[in-house]
C-alpha cells in the first residue's frame, strides 16, 4: 500500500480516493496564475490526450484563460524518445526539447510536470504467466488465498526485480526534476490491472505474443498476483518520488471494481491500458491540483 | 626395517614434502578415498570460505549442485544479492556445526525452533539466516513463508547431493536459553536484541563438536546412503571472540577443535568421509602468511588458487588438467582483486562493523 506522506495526503485525498477522505480536503487558493500543465512520457498518455482531444479545446492560450495543457507528443517518436542524452558522464534532458520547454513554459506562473514514462513494466514482469508460478505475500491481499504450488517470492525480491526495468523512467524522471527542478512534478500511477482474464487474452498486444513467441493458450499470471505486482511497481514510483521530490498521482475514484481491478468501462482496446474515459477522469485530477478548468490544449515534440 | 619411519614416503617427512618445496608446489595430501566427477552433485555449506569452494566448483564445470536457486524471473544479479546459489540452499553461512546440525533437524522435521523472528529496524529477519535477505522482509508471515520454502530445499539437498562439502569455520556461537537454538550472529547485530536473560554465549569444546558432527552425517546417511562428505576447517581466523582473552588464542582453540573433528569423524566413516586440508595450505608456516591479505585474515586469491589446485588434483577425476593455472607473475587488477574480496558474504564481519572501528 502507498504510505503517502502527511503533506500529500491532504491533495491526493481530494484527487481520487475515498468519499470520507474527500471531507479531509483543503479549501482551495484562487491566487495561483496562469497555469501551465506538461505531460510527457510513454504509451499511457494516449488515454490522456484522446480525453483532452475529446474535449474540443482551442490549441491556443485563450483570453483569460487560467490553465493550459501541452502533451508531449510520443507516439510521432515512436514511443522511443531519446528523452536522456549523456553529457559530461551525467545524463541530461536532451537540449532540443529542453530548449522548447523552456520557451513553452516562460510565460507561466505555475508550471506542472506530469510524467508517464514506463507504466507497464509490472505488465511486462507478470502478464504472461512465468513456467515456474510465483506468488508473493502481501499482508493487504490476506483476504486472498497465496497460489497453490506456486512459489512464494518475497516482496523486495519483486521490487528489486522491477527496479532493473524502472531504472529508465527514474532516469528519465529525475533529467526533467534536474533540467526545471523549481517546477512541480507528478508521477501518474499506472492504471489498474485488468482482472479479467478472458478479455486480457484476446486483447492482448502483439508485442507480448512476438517478444514470448507464444501460442493462442499461453498462460496468464493469475489476475491477483498481477495486481500485487502493480502496486508493489506503485510503491516503487511512490518511494522513489518521496526521495527525489515527485508526487505518485493515484489512479482516479472510481476506476477499481470491488476487487481492485480496472472497472470494464475503462477498458482500452488492448490488455494493459486504460480507455479515454479514464484519461478524462485524469485530466480532472489534474485539473484539481492545477485549481482550475483546462483552458487550452495542443501536443508539442 | 630399522624403525617406522624408515620406509615413510617423501610426503610424510617435513623437509621433503614442506621445508624443501617452493611453497606454491606445497601439495600435503597423499590420498584421497574418492574422487568427485563431472556429473556429480556437489553441494556446499559452511563458514565464508566455503564460498570460495562453491564459486570455484561452480566456475570449472563441476556440478556444483543448487536446489534454492532463486526464481528466474529475477536476473542473475538480484538471484545473488538475495544469496540464492551463494551456497546449494539459501541458508547464509553456517559458522558452527551445531548450525548445521540443528537446520538438519529441522529440514526433516526433528526439532522447531521457538525463536522464528527478528525485527530489524521497519522489517524482519529470520534470526537462523539474518542476512539473506538485503533490508529484511516486510512481515512476519513473509519471513515464516520463505523459510518453509527454504527447509524444503534444504531437504531436497540433503536427499539427493552426491557430495556434500562442508567447511567449519567456528565453536563460539551465542544461543537462546530457552530452546538451544544457535544462531549465526549475536542477536542485536543484524535483527533482534541482546538480552542477557534470554541469550548466552557458547563455545562448543571437542566433544560437543564431535557429537554434533557425528550425528549430522549420521544423519545425512540415513537419508542418503550414498552420500560423501568432504569435511574442511576454514582458514579465516576469528573477527573476534567473545571469551575473555585474545582473539589468536581463541582462534587457536577453535580451529583445533573444529580440526580434530574432522578427524574424528574420518575415523568414524572411513568410506564415506575425507578430510580436505584448506587450513593447512593457507596457514601453514611454508608459506610464511602470504596467502593472507594485509588484514591477514582476509585469503588472498593466490591462496585460495592454490586449495582449489591441490582440490581439483586430487579430489576430482580429472587431474590431468587442473582447472585453476598456478598464477602468473601478472598483477590481477584492483578492481578484481576489491570484487572477489566484496562478494564473499561474512557476517562475522558485522561484529566489527558494529564496533564502530
Amino acid at each position: 500500500m502507498v504510505a503517502f506522506g502527511n503533506g500529500a495526503k491532504r491533495i491526493l485525498n481530494s484527487l481520487g480516493l475515498s468519499a470520507s477522505e474527500k471531507a479531509e480536503q483543503q479549501p482551495q487558493d484562487d491566487t495561483v496564475g496562469k497555469t501551465l500543465i506538461v505531460l510527457i512520457g510513454a504509451s499511457h498518455y494516449v488515454a490522456i490526450f484522446s480525453a483532452a482531444e475529446a474535449r474540443s479545446l482551442p490549441t491556443e492560450p485563450v483570453e483569460g484563460g487560467m490553465v493550459d495543457l501541452r502533451i508531449f507528443n510520443a507516439w510521432k517518436h515512436g514511443l522511443n524518445y531519446g528523452f536522456a542524452v549523456p553529457e559530461d558522464g551525467v545524463w541530461v534532458l536532451e537540449a532540443t526539447l529542453k530548449e522548447q520547454l523552456t520557451e513553452l513554459t516562460a510565460d507561466y506562473d505555475r508550471v506542472i510536470f506530469f510524467s508517464v514514462f514506463g507504466g507497464n513494466h509490472h505488465q511486462v514482469l507478470t502478464l504472461i504467466g512465468h513456467e515456474r508460478p510465483y506468488d508473493v505475500y502481501m499482508p493487504e491481499f490476506s483476504h486472498v488465498p497465496l497460489e497453490t504450488d506456486a512459489e512464494i517470492l518475497s516482496r523486495s525480491y519483486v521490487e528489486q526485480t522491477l527496479l532493473e526495468f524502472v531504472i529508465g523512467p527514474y532516469r528519465d524522471i529525475s533529467i526533467f526534476l534536474r533540467a526545471f527542478p523549481k517546477f512541480e512534478f507528478w508521477h501518474i500511477q499506472s492504471p489498474p490491472p485488468i482482472g479479467d482474464d478472458t478479455f486480457v487474452r484476446s486483447n492482448i498486444d502483439s508485442w507480448f505474443v512476438e517478444q514470448m513467441k507464444l501460442n493462442s493458450d499461453f498462460p496468464l499470471t493469475p489476475r491477483y498476483v498481477r495486481q500485487k505486482v502493480w502496486q508493489i511497481h506503485s510503491d516503487l514510483y511512490h518511494r522513489e518520488g518521496q526521495a527525489n521530490g515527485f508526487e505518485l498521482l493515484p489512479c482516479p475514484a472510481g476506476t477499481r471494481d470491488a476487487e481492485g481491478f480496472l472497472k470494464p468501462e475503462f477498458y482500452s482496446n488492448d490488455a494493459t491500458h486504460a480507455n479515454p474515459a479514464y484519461g478524462e477522469l485524469v485530466l480532472q485530477q489534474m485539473e484539481q491540483i492545477a485549481k482550475a478548468n483546462i483552458d487550452s490544449f495542443k501536443t508539442f515534440g | 626395517m630399522k624403525h617406522p619411519y624408515e620406509n615413510q614416503p617423501d610426503i610424510a617427512r617435513w623437509k621433503r614434502s614442506v621445508a624443501a618445496v617452493a611453497p606454491e608446489n606445497l601439495d600435503p595430501l597423499k590420498t584421497f578415498s574418492f574422487k568427485v566427477s563431472a556429473s556429480d552433485k556437489v553441494a556446499t555449506a559452511g563458514s565464508c570460505f566455503a564460498q570460495h569452494i562453491a564459486k570455484r566448483l561452480s566456475a570449472s564445470g563441476y556440478n556444483y549442485y543448487v536446489t534454492e536457486a532463486g526464481h528466474p524471473l529475477a536476473s542473475k544479479e538480484t538471484r545473488e544479492k538475495f544469496q540464492y546459489g551463494l551456497y546449494s540452499a539459501r541458508y547464509g553461512n553456517l559458522y558452527t556445526v551445531r548450525q548445521l546440525l540443528q537446520l538438519f533437524r529441522e529440514a526433516f522435521g526433528e526439532r522447531q525452533p521457538t525463536e522464528t523472528v527478528w525485527s530489524l529496524d521497519e522489517k524482519f529477519v529470520d534470526p537462523l539466516r539474518p542476512n539473506v535477505e538485503p533490508g529484511g522482509f516486510y512481515s512476519d508471515e513473509e519471513v515464516q513463508l520463505d523459510r518453509r520454502q527454504h527447509l524444503a530445499a534444504v531437504r531436497e539437498m540433503f536427499e539427493t547431493l552426491d557430495v556434500f562439502v562442508f567447511t567449519l569455520g567456528l565453536t563460539e556461537a551465542w544461543e537462546s536459553r530457552e530452546d538451544g537454538t544457535v544462531f549465526p550472529l549475536c542477536p542485536g547485530v543484524h535483527g533482534g536484541v541482546y538480552d542477557e536473560g534470554k541469550y548466552a554465549f557458547h563455545n562448543f569444546d571437542v566433544f560437543e563438536t564431535v557429537s554434533d558432527l557425528k550425528a549430522l552425517l549420521e544423519g545425512l546417511f540415513s537419508v542418503n546412503s550414498n552420500a560423501k562428505v568432504i569435511l574442511t576447517v576454514s582458514p579465516v581466523p576469528l573477527v573476534a571472540t567473545a571469551e575473555d582473552r585474545g582473539v589468536l588464542i581463541s582462534t587457536t582453540y577453535s580451529k583445533s577443535v573444529l580440526r580434530v573433528a574432522c578427524d574424528e569423524m574420518k575415523r568414524a566413516f572411513p568410506e564415506q568421509v575425507e578430510y580436505f586440508p584448506s587450513y593447512e595450505i593457507i596457514t601453514g608456516g611454508y608459506s610464511r602468511g602470504a596467502y593472507f591479505e594485509e588484514d591477514l585474515r582476509s585469503v588472498k586469491t593466490e591462496g585460495v588458487d592454490h586449495v582449489m589446485r591441490v582440490f581439483f588434483r586430487h579430489v576430482t577425476d580429472e587431474s590431468s588438467e587442473p582447472a585453476v593455472p598456478i598464477p602468473d607473475a601478472a598483477e590481477e587488477s584492483f578492481t578484481q582483486k576489491l570484487n572477489s574480496m566484496n562478494q564473499l558474504i561474512c557476517e562475522e564481519e558485522m561484529l566489527d562493523a558494529a564496533s564502530g572501528r
